[in-house]
Protein backbone atom coordinates (compact mmCIF):
# COMPACT_ATOMS: atom_id res chain seq x y z
CA UNK A 1 0.00 0.00 0.00
CA UNK A 2 1.20 3.77 -0.99
CA UNK A 3 2.24 5.57 1.93
CA UNK A 4 0.39 8.17 2.53
CA UNK A 5 2.65 11.50 1.92
CA UNK A 6 1.46 15.66 2.12
CA UNK A 7 3.25 18.70 1.35
CA UNK A 8 4.40 21.22 4.03
CA UNK A 9 5.76 25.14 2.77
CA UNK A 10 8.76 26.47 3.91
CA UNK A 11 11.40 29.20 3.45
CA UNK A 12 14.09 28.19 1.52
CA UNK A 13 16.34 29.24 4.11
CA UNK A 14 14.68 26.74 6.71
CA UNK A 15 14.89 23.56 3.94
CA UNK A 16 18.54 24.28 3.58
CA UNK A 17 18.78 24.29 7.39
CA UNK A 18 16.91 21.43 7.67
CA UNK A 19 19.27 19.75 4.75
CA UNK A 20 22.65 20.74 6.74
CA UNK A 21 20.90 18.74 9.65
CA UNK A 22 20.55 15.45 7.63
CA UNK A 23 22.68 12.46 8.06
CA UNK A 24 23.88 10.67 4.81
CA UNK A 25 20.85 9.40 2.78
CA UNK A 26 18.52 10.47 5.73
CA UNK A 27 15.23 12.06 4.06
CA UNK A 28 13.82 15.35 5.34
CA UNK A 29 10.44 13.96 7.09
CA UNK A 30 13.09 12.02 9.12
CA UNK A 31 15.20 14.62 9.78
CA UNK A 32 11.95 16.24 10.79
CA UNK A 33 11.27 13.18 13.10
CA UNK A 34 14.16 12.74 14.63
CA UNK A 35 14.10 16.95 15.72
CA UNK A 36 10.08 16.30 17.14
CA UNK A 37 11.79 13.35 19.07
CA UNK A 38 15.09 15.32 20.32
CA UNK A 39 12.36 18.00 21.72
CA UNK A 40 9.86 16.03 23.02
CA UNK A 41 12.65 14.18 25.11
CA UNK A 42 14.24 17.82 26.06
CA UNK A 43 10.90 18.94 27.17
CA UNK A 44 10.25 15.50 29.04
CA UNK A 45 13.40 16.11 30.50
CA UNK A 46 12.80 19.43 32.06
CA UNK A 47 9.30 18.98 32.94
CA UNK A 48 10.30 16.24 35.40
CA UNK A 49 13.31 17.94 36.77
CA UNK A 50 10.69 20.58 37.66
CA UNK A 51 8.44 18.56 39.12
CA UNK A 52 10.73 16.20 40.73
CA UNK A 53 12.14 19.25 42.27
CA UNK A 54 9.25 21.32 43.76
CA UNK A 55 7.66 18.09 45.02
CA UNK A 56 10.69 17.16 46.90
CA UNK A 57 10.85 20.99 47.82
CA UNK A 58 7.00 21.22 48.82
CA UNK A 59 7.94 19.26 51.97
CA UNK A 60 10.39 22.10 53.33
CA UNK A 61 7.51 23.13 55.46
CA UNK A 62 9.48 26.42 56.54
CA UNK A 63 9.98 27.05 53.05
CA UNK A 64 6.49 26.56 52.04
CA UNK A 65 5.36 29.20 54.73
CA UNK A 66 8.46 31.59 53.77
CA UNK A 67 7.11 31.56 50.20
CA UNK A 68 3.89 31.66 51.30
CA UNK A 69 4.93 34.93 53.36
CA UNK A 70 6.90 36.51 50.78
CA UNK A 71 3.98 36.16 48.25
CA UNK A 72 2.06 37.89 50.45
CA UNK A 73 4.15 40.93 50.60
CA UNK A 74 4.58 40.96 46.80
CA UNK A 75 0.92 40.77 45.48
CA UNK A 76 0.16 43.43 48.30
CA UNK A 77 3.12 45.77 46.69
CA UNK A 78 1.77 44.87 43.17
CA UNK A 79 -1.75 46.44 44.42
CA UNK A 80 0.03 49.35 46.03
CA UNK A 81 1.62 50.04 42.62
CA UNK A 82 -1.95 49.44 40.87
CA UNK A 83 -3.43 52.05 43.13
CA UNK A 84 -0.83 54.43 42.85
CA UNK A 85 -0.97 54.33 39.06
CA UNK A 86 -4.96 55.10 38.96
CA UNK B 1 0.04 48.82 35.16
CA UNK B 2 2.02 46.84 37.35
CA UNK B 3 1.29 42.90 37.47
CA UNK B 4 4.28 41.19 37.67
CA UNK B 5 8.09 41.01 38.51
CA UNK B 6 10.94 40.38 37.19
CA UNK B 7 13.54 38.00 38.01
CA UNK B 8 17.51 38.50 38.68
CA UNK B 9 20.57 36.36 38.02
CA UNK B 10 21.06 35.76 41.53
CA UNK B 11 17.09 33.92 42.24
CA UNK B 12 17.76 31.90 38.85
CA UNK B 13 21.15 31.25 40.60
CA UNK B 14 20.15 30.43 44.28
CA UNK B 15 16.87 28.37 42.48
CA UNK B 16 19.66 26.47 40.53
CA UNK B 17 21.62 25.59 43.76
CA UNK B 18 18.74 24.05 45.65
CA UNK B 19 17.34 26.84 47.45
CA UNK B 20 14.04 25.49 48.37
CA UNK B 21 12.54 28.95 50.07
CA UNK B 22 12.94 29.89 45.66
CA UNK B 23 11.67 27.28 44.33
CA UNK B 24 8.51 27.24 46.56
CA UNK B 25 8.03 31.26 46.17
CA UNK B 26 8.42 30.89 42.46
CA UNK B 27 5.44 27.40 42.71
CA UNK B 28 3.12 30.15 44.80
CA UNK B 29 3.65 33.14 42.89
CA UNK B 30 2.78 30.54 39.54
CA UNK B 31 -0.38 29.91 41.40
CA UNK B 32 -1.44 33.56 42.20
CA UNK B 33 -0.99 34.20 38.72
CA UNK B 34 1.70 37.04 39.27
CA UNK B 35 3.32 37.14 35.80
CA UNK B 36 7.16 36.86 36.09
CA UNK B 37 9.47 38.32 33.74
CA UNK B 38 13.21 36.06 33.08
CA UNK B 39 15.13 38.56 31.36
CA UNK B 40 17.44 36.52 28.71
CA UNK B 41 20.61 37.50 29.66
CA UNK B 42 19.72 37.36 33.34
CA UNK B 43 18.80 33.89 32.43
CA UNK B 44 22.06 33.39 31.01
CA UNK B 45 23.76 34.31 33.51
CA UNK B 46 22.35 32.56 36.19
CA UNK B 47 22.88 29.56 33.68
CA UNK B 48 26.63 29.50 34.12
CA UNK B 49 28.27 26.81 35.77
CA UNK B 50 25.36 24.87 36.12
CA UNK B 51 25.61 20.92 35.94
CA UNK B 52 22.65 18.98 33.08
CA UNK B 53 20.25 18.66 35.85
CA UNK B 54 20.38 21.83 37.53
CA UNK B 55 19.78 23.54 34.52
CA UNK B 56 17.13 21.50 33.33
CA UNK B 57 15.49 22.37 36.83
CA UNK B 58 15.92 26.18 35.57
CA UNK B 59 14.35 25.28 32.24
CA UNK B 60 11.52 22.77 33.71
CA UNK B 61 10.20 25.65 35.69
CA UNK B 62 10.35 28.60 32.75
CA UNK B 63 9.13 26.03 30.31
CA UNK B 64 6.16 24.33 32.54
CA UNK B 65 5.06 27.59 34.74
CA UNK B 66 2.22 29.61 32.65
CA UNK B 67 3.17 32.77 35.14
CA UNK B 68 6.63 33.03 33.85
CA UNK B 69 7.74 34.21 30.22
CA UNK B 70 11.52 34.89 29.31
CA UNK B 71 11.85 38.14 27.66
CA UNK B 72 14.02 38.01 24.74
CA UNK B 73 16.45 40.24 22.56
CA UNK B 74 14.99 39.86 19.44
CA UNK B 75 14.05 43.42 17.28
CA UNK B 76 15.89 46.12 17.01
CA UNK B 77 13.52 47.93 19.34
CA UNK B 78 15.33 45.25 22.33
CA UNK B 79 18.72 46.49 21.26
CA UNK B 80 18.08 50.53 21.58
CA UNK B 81 16.66 49.78 24.84
CA UNK B 82 19.68 47.65 26.32
CA UNK B 83 21.64 50.29 24.66
CA UNK B 84 19.77 53.43 26.09
CA UNK B 85 20.64 51.97 29.52
CA UNK B 86 24.08 51.27 29.41
CA UNK B 87 24.32 54.64 27.44
CA UNK B 88 22.94 56.33 30.84
CA UNK B 89 24.96 54.79 33.14
CA UNK B 90 27.95 57.20 34.38
CA UNK B 91 30.47 53.61 34.47
CA UNK B 92 29.83 50.50 32.21
CA UNK B 93 27.50 48.35 34.10
CA UNK B 94 27.31 44.36 33.51
CA UNK B 95 25.58 43.75 30.64
CA UNK B 96 22.91 41.26 32.59
CA UNK B 97 21.63 43.65 34.79
CA UNK B 98 21.35 46.50 32.34
CA UNK B 99 19.48 43.91 30.20
CA UNK B 100 17.58 43.33 33.34
CA UNK B 101 16.97 47.22 33.84
CA UNK B 102 15.81 47.46 30.33
CA UNK B 103 12.95 45.21 30.86
CA UNK B 104 11.71 46.68 34.33
CA UNK B 105 11.69 50.06 32.71
CA UNK B 106 9.99 48.36 29.61
CA UNK B 107 7.16 46.87 31.14
CA UNK B 108 7.18 48.85 34.93
CA UNK B 109 7.55 46.34 36.98
CA UNK B 110 9.81 45.62 40.28
CA UNK B 111 12.91 44.03 39.64
CA UNK B 112 13.36 40.88 42.44
CA UNK B 113 16.64 39.91 44.16
CA UNK B 114 18.09 37.93 46.92
CA UNK B 115 21.08 40.32 47.30
CA UNK B 116 20.41 43.82 47.12
CA UNK B 117 24.36 44.23 46.85
CA UNK B 118 24.18 42.59 43.53
CA UNK B 119 22.18 46.03 42.06
CA UNK B 120 25.24 48.22 43.80
CA UNK B 121 27.15 49.30 40.63
CA UNK B 122 23.87 49.94 38.83
CA UNK B 123 21.83 51.98 41.54
CA UNK B 124 25.65 53.84 41.91
CA UNK B 125 25.61 54.41 37.74
CA UNK B 126 22.76 54.90 36.51
CA UNK B 127 20.68 58.33 37.25
CA UNK B 128 17.45 56.76 37.55
CA UNK B 129 15.51 54.74 40.72
CA UNK B 130 16.00 50.88 40.11
CA UNK B 131 13.16 49.79 42.04
CA UNK B 132 14.45 46.48 43.43
CA UNK B 133 12.62 43.94 46.31
CA UNK B 134 15.11 42.17 47.82
CA UNK B 135 13.78 38.88 49.88
CA UNK B 136 13.84 39.17 53.08
CA UNK B 137 15.46 36.12 55.18
CA UNK B 138 12.41 35.88 58.36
Amino acid sequence: MAENKTTITTRPATRDELQTLAKPNESLDAVISRLISHYKSTQTRNRLAWENRIARDRTDTRAVAWAERQADMLVDRLAQRREAHE
Amino acid sequence: MSVGYILDDTVISAYAHGDSNVSNLIAVLDSREVRVAVPILALATGLVGLSEDQRAQVNGAIDNLDSIQVTALATTDDASELADVQAAASEPIDISAAHTVAVALYLDWEIITTDRSRWADAERNLPFRINIVEFADD
